[in-house]
């Protein structure tokens, strides 16, 4: 199989927007986030950043980038088509968030954010479906979703809680210490949600139906149980704000790690029937 | 133009296939393919290997036989399906080609299609595959790899009299199941031969079938 690693990236950076949109959302239903605060432009701007990245990471993966402006032109039949314009249209919306911020803050509410999740979850939908092919066994498995949702929720709230963290105890731009606090609880739920649909997803495994299983791989799972525990332990000193941020640093870099071999893996198995 | 087939096959007869790789180099030379890039791909499935009987004598059950496979053109094209820019058309007399023009190179019905019949030109960035030489068969020719056959294994036949009972088919490890795709190809079985799902022999070749 042709490399993959700009499609590692491409699939784990936009699902970590899709869930780090969903944990702004979240924040906004439980009234820790508003729109017009400077720690929420900046989230925006690192989810922004984040998407467009991976774009570009898609873009790699292609032998004739020109010609991609073709790519919804199957929108009827093919699902890679419709997630390209899936993918596409909600990066879009957040150019347009990212914008408004700027310019027309007093536009933006929560409504917005909301309807920017659902797109998410089109777009999520979409992806899962390109790997659900009737010709590769062994993505065309109940482990496939499950994997990619848990992966935008432990990578959303990854992102989420870094940068929320990061912007409140450097920049001193975050939400009150409470509000913090809550925010802290949401993205810690989301992750473990997240963990949890992996977990799930490894004991579901397709094994025999891979191309191989590298010994190095079996790491993942070893890994994000260790930035579980290190995230599980920062939100006991979620209140005292010289710990936090070194925790989550650490078990975002063992979550982000896992989640990375997690992916190579899930290229490296590809095998189609047949020829 | 001239006589051109209403739905044509290839069919295959396995039983006498030597696996020379004639047809397979006739399809190079007529298309001037790269190294790498095989629009016809002979593969050689065999196994087998010596059962003990009782009383201390053995017996031999190796077997081997050739498939020499390109695009099928399926009834039920998984290439037309999933490419997201339309490139993967499927003309009124059934034949799959790919559109270079729109070809972005995403490589998606590489992973797709179970023969391998698209191939990836990383010299061009785009997908090439078999486009069962329909400028030969406008002027009433066969195609290439056809007309190249030394032991006349390879020939081909209008679908709907194939398909009526004239041609035996039997779908034959490695193949896939004929289900996925409904490819529209006959394949006369080899007296070895396989079931589809059988595990009973490996591919011995391939270094000459695997993708760029």
């Amino acid at each position: 199989m042709c490399s993959h690693w700009s499609l590692v990236l491409f699939t784990l950076l936009v699902q970590s927007v899709v869930g780090n949109v969903w944990c702004i959302q979240l924040a906004f239903f439980f009234n820790v986030c508003r729109t017009d605060s400077l720690y929420f432009r900046y989230q925006i701007i690192v989810a922004l950043g984040l998407v467009l990245l991976g774009l570009v990471a898609a873009m790699a993966h292609l032998g004739t980038a020109t010609a991609s402006i073709n790519a919804a032109k199957n929108i009827k039949r093919s699902w890679l088509s419709r997630e390209i314009i899936a993918v596409n249209f909600f990066a879009g919306v957040l150019v347009i968030i990212t914008a408004l911020t700027f310019i027309k803050p007093e536009f933006l509410n929560s409504w917005i954010m909301l309807g920017e999740s659902v797109i998410g979850i089109i777009a999520l939908f979409s992806m899962i479906r390109v790997y659900l092919l009737r010709t590769v066994p062994v993505w065309n498995h109940v482990q496939t979703p499950l994997t990619f949702l848990g992966s935008a929720l432990l990578l959303g709230a990854v992102s989420f809680s870094l940068s929320l963290t990061f912007f409140s105890l450097t920049m001193g731009i975050g939400p009150e210490t409470k509000k913090l606090a809550i925010s802290q609880e949401i993205a810690f739920a989301v992750m473990s949600i997240g963990f949890t649909l992996k977990v799930f997803a490894a004991g579901r495994y397709p094994f025999w139906k891979a191309a191989n299983i590298e010994p190095s791989m079996q790491m993942q799972p070893v890994m994000q149980a260790i930035g579980f525990f290190l995230w599980a332990i920062s939100m006991l000193q979620v209140y005292r704000s010289e710990y936090l941020f070194g925790l989550l640093s650490l078990a975002a870099i063992f979550l982000v790690t896992g989640e990375i071999i997690h992916r190579i893996r899930f290229y490296n198995n590809y095998k189609r029937v047949g020829l | 133009m001239g006589f051109m087939w209403k739905r044509p096959a290839f069919i295959l007869d396995a039983q006498i296939c030597t696996g020379c790789k004639t047809c397979m180099v006739a399809c190079k030379d007529k298309n001037d393919l790269d190294s790498g890039i095989r629009w016809r791909r002979v593969v050689e499935y065999c196994g087998g290997e010596w059962v003990a009987l009782p009383g201390g004598t053995f017996h031999q059950d190796v077997f081997g036989y050739y498939i020499s496979m390109s695009c099928n053109h399926c009834e039920k094209p998984i290439c037309v399906e999933v490419c997201p820019t339309g490139a993967m058309n499927q003309d009124e007399n059934g034949i799959v080609t790919v559109d270079q023009t729109r070809c972005m190179g995403c490589r998606y019905c590489e992973w797709a299609c179970p023969y391998s019949a698209p191939q990836y030109d990383p010299t061009m960035g785009r997908m090439s595959k078999c486009n069962l030489c329909r400028d030969e068969l406008e002027k009433g020719e066969m195609p290439s790899c056809v007309a190249a056959c030394p032991t006349r294994a390879l020939t081909l036949g209008e679908f709907s009299e194939s398909r009526s009972g004239q041609v035996l088919h039997q779908p034959m490890a490695p193949l896939p199941d004929d289900a996925l795709t409904s490819p529209v190809v006959f394949v006369k079985p080899h007296k070895n031969s396989k079931p589809v799902d059988s595990r009973a022999g490996i591919i011995a070749n391939p270094e000459e079938n695997k993708d760029v």
